[in-house]
């Protein structure tokens, strides 16, 4: 204990009375426990996994040269009744240690019981991601397949008059619109708890993932502000194979060591100006950094079984067992089945020495020839059915990190009107980002990224109504995105509209997704009624009705829902075709002291 | 020894002629002349206005304390509400002498300015107040000697705490009707005025003299509201709403919010409003209807309300179901007390249909605000305390100056019996501590920047 802390021993009694739990003057110490329940309210389960792969203990004709049948195991299935178990512990330091400098610490601990209640997911991994050491997806994290503990936050703050400094690893968010990441492309996120499906009034506040740096600020006039950052680079998280929200099916193996260390000393570089011009606020930013979502592609695969020269392993029993699979998984996942068997082949020549050409020429494939190899819906399925005599095999893909400048702008402005009218105290905001030359997953699976500029802006509109005196003002926002290039998960347009078997034929005229939300508090503000609607006008649909209950000072429930659905053709051309598995109610009862 | 020439209802037939005329405080002599030249106010009023005793006929005494058994004695002098309190709810009032040295209450350069400024002060045709030659007023009570409604308002407005700026570490607690505590919270509540500064070279904030203040709310506990702040801008035009960005720990940035909806709970459980801040939350001309409707004797906390011997400045408490609800409080008997009306007219949607403000015509600060709802039902009192800070050996200084500020708020919500009752405290988790008049404040607290900063 230094000095100044033992002088201010005495207030620490003083202020045990208070809220949080003060350690002297200068330091204190708060949190919560929480325990966080989901149960799935759809017969689905996620097809990403081995349990709820759509092809256990489902026969298929054998359509390669050898004929015959194929069987995925009957024996993997196992339908699940949550989709999170899990019990978090939060605690924070913050420190004030002097006028100018302070500390902020926080611990995050949590432990997935889902396997201990649900027999689905006692094989899966939840948490364990191999970027630092053998386990780790942060560098101030511990981690288990089934637990993890890490600090999200630990930095040092210094301000001196308009100068602000902020050192250690830290989120930073930008942009005027919610959930909608167009300006807010510091952070990547990690998605191992609830993946995207969290209350969306609390935006990305656990997920958007930290990263070690500095961030500074100066205020070179009361309304004009100049900020940048230095974070060193961090990759974003997915959750891990056979675990509740895993988005990359259980038939892949994700490579992520090279890619990852080749950009993991890399720092990311931003800097932005704020101000008002009148009465707009406006801010403009650029960024340049390792894109922290990842492009995948076909990789050489490792370890025993390995298909010599190929991105394929056998013998796990595990991998893609037929033909079928293969395309219905390619398409669900937005690629493109018989490129991604073209690419397969064709950018592996050693797969020459497996008898790829021969098997593609038996086949009947319009193209047979080394390196250039094409397929049909009847030849690739046949070629794919012919490795998979002998049994499944795992696709192992190479995850990296491109490099890419975003750059962008945003205003926003409240409109004035008569009281209690629409206009008044309308918040219009816009924002718009330009990434050139964005490379994007290829839906072949290609070493060849996808490179195509990609233009995001999003409308939104905020309001605050008071419907009637009796209530307090209902918030209502309103939001439209448009994406070039990509969907709302950031794949490229060009895996859209797939039918299992056929080539994707993409979408053209961007994306669209449309939200509107609102929340509706009590009169003493105990309870808050939510409800976020989005759409993305292709008919995928996520509603989340939810409710929100804080009795008192150390007690809150939320209970939400999320109902997903996919409407009109079936042809993954929506966001929520694949997702329905995650319709769900779910609840957190947390304990703050 | 004091006049006693005047019979007992004199100070009754004095005020009660006083309110149709619409004339400057005192009922001797004029108060502020008197003032101005002595800074005692014990010639303006008769003994009865000034002597607690004196007005009882001996019922009750300084050092009493008022009871449900005795509070009707001086029922005509409380709230409405802090009588129902008192009769009802086991609240205790201890009395204390009536303040004459008018030193005593204000700060000093707040007091300094009010005298040098005296005369000065003018509502242009907007209803802004303004010097004589139309600049931003210049510091101290803009209308010492109110005469309007609108003008007691303007004193309560331009400046709230009556020091260039403030830092309120601020300890709440929350009491449902069963008298428990159901909600605690800790908050800072930091002002800075831009125009009508004192004890200064200038009374303007350099390129700030558009403005009135800004002014910072920041949750510092407890977890699930730590680090949530908003930032208002007041624009020396008071028919402007403030500008008001936020910074929610959920968004992990700063946003601009509508800034109208000024009459719902700040956090979950309290019963105060943006609009109750000093009762005068809102920009003065966001509302109207101002009329000044009486003048009277009151009993007030304005005095010997500081708490030194808890180390974080906490009162006792008593009363209510749970011996919960009430901070202990000093009232003193204030000869003459200004009650003003005024309706949101600025706020179609508001569950306030009025308020009433009681006025201390001593130094103009509120002594209780009333609201009604729109059925003309009482809804809510917001009752401060003030207190010169010093306490036997304790003393608590601004400068040079002992410091003159509030110390508690009663924020009691009677249609629902919910209590919000918040203290001036020493210093609040996160290591916040109150001070007046700090090198700074404004970068530290008041910014944007700020907010994010401090954001968790």
């Amino acid at each position: 204990m230094n000095t100044r802390m033992m002088a201010t021993s005495a207030m620490a009694a003083a202020c045990l009375s208070g809220p949080g739990v003060a350690l002297a003057a200068d330091w204190s110490v708060s949190g919560f426990v929480r325990q966080e329940v989901a149960v799935k309210t759809s017969g689905d389960s996620n097809i990403n996994n081995q349990q709820g792969n759509t092809y256990n203990g489902v026969t298929v004709p054998n359509t390669g040269l050898f004929g015959g049948s194929i069987t995925r195991p009957a024996s993997h299935t196992e339908d699940n009744t949550f989709n999170v178990f899990q019990t978090r512990i939060e605690l924070n330091l913050d420190g004030r240690l002097s006028d100018n400098w302070s500390a902020h610490f926080k611990l995050r601990g949590i432990a997935d019981e889902i396997g201990q209640v649900d027999d689905a997911f006692d094989k899966r991994n939840t948490f364990e991601q191999k970027l630092y050491a053998s386990t780790k997806g942060t560098p101030l994290e511990a981690n288990g397949r089934q637990w993890m503990l890490d600090l999200p936050v630990a930095y040092a703050d210094y301000s001196q008059g308009p100068l602000w400094l902020r050192f250690g690893n830290q989120q930073i968010a930008w942009g005027e619109a919610l959930f909608f990441r167009v300006s807010d492309v510091p952070n990547g996120l990690d998605l191992r708890r609830h993946s995207v499906l969290g209350v969306a009034a609390e935006e990305y506040a656990d997920s958007r993932v930290p990263a070690l740096g500095i961030r500074g600020s100066y205020r070179v006039t009361d309304d004009w502000e100049v900020e940048g950052f230095a974070q060193k680079f961090q990759a974003s998280l997915l959750p891990g194979q056979n675990s509740p929200y895993n988005p990359i099916p259980a038939q892949f193996t994700i490579q992520e060591r090279q890619g990852f260390d080749d950009a993991r000393n890399n720092w990311n570089l931003g800097a932005r100006v704020k101000g008002t011009l009148g009465a707009f606020d406006i801010h403009a930013f650029a960024v340049n950094r390792n894109n922290p979502d990842g492009v995948y592609k076909w990789t050489l695969a490792k370890g025993a079984g390995t298909l010599p020269g190929s991105a394929f392993q056998g013998g796990s029993n595990s991998g893609v067992f037929s033909a079928a699979e293969w395309f219905d998984y390619a398409a669900a996942t937005r690629l493109d089945g018989l490129g991604a068997l073209e690419t397969a082949l064709n950018e592996f020549p050693d797969t020459v020495a497996l008898g790829a050409n021969a098997v593609a020429a038996g086949c009947g494939a319009p193209s047979s020839a080394v390196g250039a190899i094409r397929v049909d819906q009847a030849s690739g399925g046949c070629i794919l059915d012919t490795f998979f005599t002998t049994g499944s095999l795992r696709g192992h893909l190479a995850r990296e990190y491109p490099r890419e400048t975003v750059v962008g702008f945003g205003i926003n402005h409240v409109f004035e009107g008569e009281p209690d009218t629409l206009m008044d105290q309308l918040i219009g905001r816009f924002e718009l980002s330009y990434t050139p030359d964005k490379k994007f997953t290829n839906p072949t699976l290609s070493r060849r990224y996808i490179e195509e500029d990609e233009t995001q802006f999003a409308f939104i509109f905020e309001k605050y109504h008071k419907f009637s005196n009796a209530i307090p003002a209902t918030y209502m926002v309103a939001q439209w995105l448009h994406k070039s290039a990509s969907d709302l998960f950031g794949r490229s347009l060009v895996g859209v509209d797939n039918v299992a078997g056929e080539r994707p034929r993409g979408q053209s005229g961007g994306f669209n997704a449309v939200a509107f939300a609102l929340q509706q508090p009590s009169p003493t503000l105990a309870w808050r009624f939510d409800l976020t609607v989005l759409t993305d006008l292709k008919g995928g649909w996520l509603i989340q009705p939810g409710v929100k209950w804080k009795p008192n000072k150390d007690f809150q429930l939320d209970v939400y829902a999320n109902v997903i659905e996919s409407y009109g053709a079936q042809d993954n051309r929506n966001f929520a075709q694949g997702l329905e598995y995650a319709n769900e109610v779910f609840a957190r009862a947390t304990v703050s002291f | 020894m004091h006049i006693r020439k005047y019979d007992f209802d004199f100070a009754r037939r004095a005020f009660l002629g006083k309110a149709g005329a619409l004339a400057g405080a005192g009922i001797l002599t004029p108060l502020w002349p008197l003032i101005a030249r002595a800074g005692d106010i014990t010639k303006a009023y008769p003994e009865e206005l000034l002597s607690i005793e004196a007005y009882t006929k001996g019922k009750i005494k300084t050092g009493d304390v008022i009871t449900a058994d005795n509070v009707e004695t001086v029922k005509d002098l409380l709230t409405p509400i802090a009588y129902k309190e008192v009769k009802e709810m086991g609240r205790r009032i201890r009395i204390v002498p009536t303040t004459t040295d008018i030193t005593r209450l204000f700060p000093a350069d707040y007091l300094e300015a009010t005298l040098r400024n005296n005369g000065k002060a003018k509502l242009d045709a907007d209803g802004n107040v303004v010097t004589a030659d139309g600049q931003p007023w210049i510091g101290g009570n803009p209308f010492p000697n109110a005469q309007t409604g609108i003008e007691a308002f303007a004193n309560i407005t331009m400046s709230w705490g009556r020091h260039n700026n403030a830092l309120y570490a601020i300890r709440d607690w929350d009491i449902g009707p069963d008298g428990e505590i159901g909600y605690q919270y800790d908050f800072a509540w930091v002002e800075e005025n831009t125009i009508g500064r004192v004890g200064v070279e200038s009374p303007y904030l350099a390129g700030h003299e558009d403005k009135l203040r800004y002014q910072t709310v920041l949750f510092t506990g407890p977890n699930d509201v730590k680090g949530t702040a908003y930032l208002s801008t007041w624009y020396a035009d008071q028919r402007k709403f403030p500008d008001l960005v936020g910074y929610i720990p959920a968004f992990k940035r700063v946003r601009k919010f509508p800034t109208n909806q000024r009459f719902e709970p700040l956090v979950a459980g309290i019963t105060v409003y943006l609009s109750d801040a000093w009762a005068a939350g809102d920009p003065m001309l966001t509302w109207g209807n101002f009329k000044l409707i009486e003048r009277r004797p009151m009993l007030a906390a304005v005095s010997d309300n500081w708490h030194p011997e808890h180390p974080n400045w906490e009162p006792p408490v008593h009363g209510g179901p749970a011996g919960k609800t009430f901070s202990e409080t000093a009232m003193e008997l204030c000869p003459e007390v200004l009650i003003v009306e005024a309706e949101p007219v600025g706020y179609p949607r508001a569950p306030v249909g009025k308020k009433r403000v009681f006025i201390d015509a001593r130094n103009m600060i509120y002594i209780g605000c009333h609201t009604y709802d729109r059925r003309g039902e009482l809804f809510k009192s917001f009752e401060p305390a003030y207190s010169l800070y010093e306490k036997g050996p304790h003393r608590d200084m601004t400068g040079k100056h002992t410091t003159w500020t509030w110390t508690g708020v009663h924020s009691h919500d009677v249609q629902t019996n919910r209590m919000s009752r918040f203290n001036q405290v020493k210093s609040i988790v996160g290591g916040i501590a109150s001070g007046r008049n700090i090198d700074g404040l404004y970068e530290k607290y008041m910014t944007a920047q700020a907010i994010r900063r401090l954001g968790a």
